[in-house]
């Protein structure tokens, strides 16, 4: 491996670990899905703003978007229903 | 414990361990040890699966060289990308918990979480060949 492509790794790993995204923490999930989805959505942005951008990128990372979500929901629905004696579970 | 399986991730040199052998890992409740059945490139890094199906990320086991090895965001097809989306999506619905850690929905949601952002979060930094 050469220097570069260790101190990449490196990058990476240091980028992941201050994004919290190594070993997510048992309650983190929905903070972490956030933190990935408002990455996405400011890559959707900068792909609508320009006008080279192709289709099927603008595409992929709508679909991106749309997995997050549908995880996002998914996920709260079965936070809440696992607790029901919990209040915010009842709004 | 498997008595014909090597003990690794002390101090053992080759690199990843062989099926059938023991390998020791890193958990919230302390070192554990299980039989790793095989190893799965993730969209980032490698899984070990367990012989009871347990998944623990390479970088927990000890003994895993540093860095690990790990797929850049270029490396993942469109196909990968999208397999992984339906599983997780799939996994999500059928009311899997992603909270129990070491089991595959948890792993994979922690990958696809990594690889997202990375993917998406490229910053200036450049290859020095690039040009």
């Amino acid at each position: 491996m050469s220097p570069y492509e260790e101190s990449e790794k490196e990058r990476v790993w240091k980028m992941l670990s201050e994004a919290g995204l190594i070993d997510i923490t048992l309650d983190d999930f929905p903070e972490r899905i956030k933190a990935a989805k408002n990455v996405v959505i400011g890559r959707l942005r900068e792909l609508l703003e320009l006008t080279t951008t192709i289709q099927e990128e603008r595409q992929s990372v709508a679909y991106s978007l749309g997995t997050l979500k549908k995880l996002e929901t998914t996920l709260q629905v079965d936070s809440c229903q696992s607790n029901p004696g919990d209040p915010q579970s009842e709004k | 414990m498997n008595s014909t399986a090597k003990q690794v991730g002390t101090g053992a040199t080759i690199w990843p361990p062989e099926e059938g052998e023991t390998i020791t890992f890193k958990s919230d409740s302390g070192l554990k040890v299980g039989i790793l059945k095989e190893v799965k490139c993730g969209l980032v890094w490698r899984d070990f699966i367990l012989e009871d199906g347990r998944v623990i990320p390479e970088h927990r086991i000890l003994g895993c060289p540093e860095p690990p090895v790990w797929r850049t965001a270029d490396e993942i097809s469109q196909d990968e990308r999208e397999a992984a989306e339906g599983r997780l999506v799939m996994m999500a619905e059928a009311g899997l918990d992603p909270r129990d850690r070491e089991q595959s929905f948890w792993a994979e949601l922690n990958q696809y979480l990594a690889y997202t952002y990375l993917r998406f979060n490229r910053t200036e930094h450049k290859s020095p060949d690039a040009a």
